[in-house]
């Protein structure tokens, strides 16, 4: 199918959608697994005591429905779960792996399509066995809401759950490998010998990444973890010196006052690394004041 | 290199784009809309009025949450009762979410008890580029002057969830408060939450 095809699809579905909800509050209520199907998923099948688990919010998304990151970007909002758990369990807040771009009107979203994993860490307390040490089962569920947009965003709630065996033994849950999945997915910390730093100007911000990033892969993307610091549209200009890497990205037109960190992830060709650093107004004798010339 | 030349090119394409876009201190541009009963309205026969200009889309989840729970109608009513000018503007392209012919549009208003001195369409996005307008909502606030005092979004919850109004700031109400009693708008820029405003591509 070509994408004009596609596209009136979308939008003849579009104008169904707003037949049937633009008048009705019926559609007012977030439905049910709309364009997406949720599940919980764990490490393992066990809730032994003392122990601590990912857990796996999977999301399965209809062909080109999209989810949202944490930052959602210029439009969007990004899942939110409220957690029933047994007493004394213990639910981590949402691990997002790193997202992409997603163009959406002129705007530029953060966050996910396909089949994606959101990551808690479920802790198990001591004494989970139950009284006196009966194998029992642990219910684990989440509320959870979300958007799932396409050419037009559905709000969505679900309820998923999961049992586990309470008790001393620690048993691997077939779904184990899709949570390693995920967890390789999430953004990991800075290498300890890269070194980075961040400098305001006017209208831009830069990034200087050095030290010893062999490894980390070639820098593609910057992705900002907070609204309103970054212009979402503008793709950051990396410019590659040697060793050092400088990458440009324009404040955000929202942007009254300079921020004092900035916070985000940097995107290589083979990872996604968390960043948090200080943001210093550039000098202007600084080398760091001008971007490098092209060379 | 080719790389490089070709992201410099991007860039400056985007920081035109970009660079269109009103902010808060400048003086607003003006427009002519045709409203849902075909009036036309120009928004420098306003002068000396303050002017709300919110960017809708009924089915969008996010102005959903604003309408189904009442809360825009009552800022609507609240404000233009206080003599503010209220334009709901549309900028969905036929065929999108959002987009209304004049009937609907008073009909859906009516049903809502929507209360804006007017609805203006604007299929062509004409108005809401003008602003560049993101997202629905979208909320602008111009001055008496013409300039434009606020920019951003309706509250501080940038969710879809009725639930969330309860308890929000709602940053439209305080930059009218504080202007109407002569003072600065402590926050006039936010960032817009919502769906994208459904421009033809």
């Amino acid at each position: 199918m070509n994408s004009g095809a596609l596209k009136t699809i979308t939008r003849t579905m579009a104008t169904l959608l707003l037949t049937l909800c633009g008048s009705s509050s019926a559609c007012a209520q977030p439905a049910k697994a709309q364009h997406a199907h949720l599940s919980l998923i764990s490490e393992q099948t066990s809730a032994a005591s003392g122990t601590a688990q990912w857990m796996g919010l999977r999301f399965q998304l209809d062909p080109g429905w999209h989810i949202y990151w944490s930052n959602p970007g210029d439009s969007g909002e990004p899942p939110k779960v409220a957690w029933h758990l047994p007493g004394g369990f213990q639910a981590g807040d949402l691990q997002f792996p790193a997202p992409h771009r997603i163009a959406d009107h002129g705007l530029t979203d953060y966050g996910y399509e396909g089949d994606v994993i959101l990551l808690s860490k479920l802790t198990v307390p001591a004494g989970a066995t139950s009284n006196k040490g009966e194998i029992g089962a642990a219910e684990i569920g989440a509320d959870v809401r979300y958007l799932v947009c396409r050419e037009v965003c559905v709000p969505g709630k679900d309820h998923v759950s999961l049992s586990l065996a309470t008790g001393q033994n620690e048993k691997l849950s077939p779904r184990a490998e899709l949570i390693r999945g995920a967890q390789a997915r999430l953004p990991q910390p800075l290498p300890s010998h890269v070194y980075i730093s961040a400098t305001v100007r006017p209208e831009q911000m830069l990034i200087t990444v050095s030290g010893t990033t062999t490894g980390m892969g070639q820098i593609i993307d910057f992705i900002p973890s907070d609204a309103q610091v970054i212009e979402n549209s503008v793709r950051p200009l990396i410019f590659v010196d040697g060793a050092v890497s400088h990458i440009r990205v324009k404040k955000s037109e929202q942007l009254d006052h300079s921020p004092a960190r900035l916070r985000g992830l940097l995107i290589t060709s083979t990872k996604a690394y968390n960043v948090d650093v200080p943001v210093t107004p550039a000098k202007k004798t600084s080398q760091n004041a001008s971007v490098p010339k092209h060379s | 290199m080719k790389q490089i030349r070709t992201s410099v090119f991007v860039v400056l394409a985007l920081f035109a784009i970009t660079a269109l876009a009103v902010k808060v201190g400048d003086q607003a541009p003006d427009f002519t809309g045709a409203d849902s009963h075909g009036q036309t309205h120009k928004l420098s026969d306003y002068k000396g009025k303050f002017v709300v200009l919110e960017w809708h889309n009924n089915g969008c989840p996010f102005t959903k949450k604003h309408y189904e729970s009442g809360n825009m109608q009552r800022l609507q009513k609240e404000w233009t009762d206080k003599g503010v000018v209220w334009f709901t503007v549309i900028s969905s392209a036929p065929g999108a979410q959002g987009y209304v012919t004049a009937d609907q549009e008073n009909e859906y208003m009516q049903k809502m008890h929507a209360a804006p001195t007017a609805a203006l369409l604007d299929p062509k996005g004409e108005i809401g580029h003008l602003y560049g307008a993101k997202t629905t909502p979208h909320m602008f606030i111009i001055n008496p002057q013409g300039q434009l005092i606020y920019n951003g979004a309706i509250d501080d919850k940038s969710t879809s969830d009725p639930a969330d109004i309860t308890g929000a700031k709602n940053y439209v109400s305080e930059a009218l408060q504080e202007a109407k009693a002569g003072q600065p708008v402590a926050v006039a820029t936010t960032r817009p939450y919502g769906c994208s405003v459904k421009y033809a591509d």
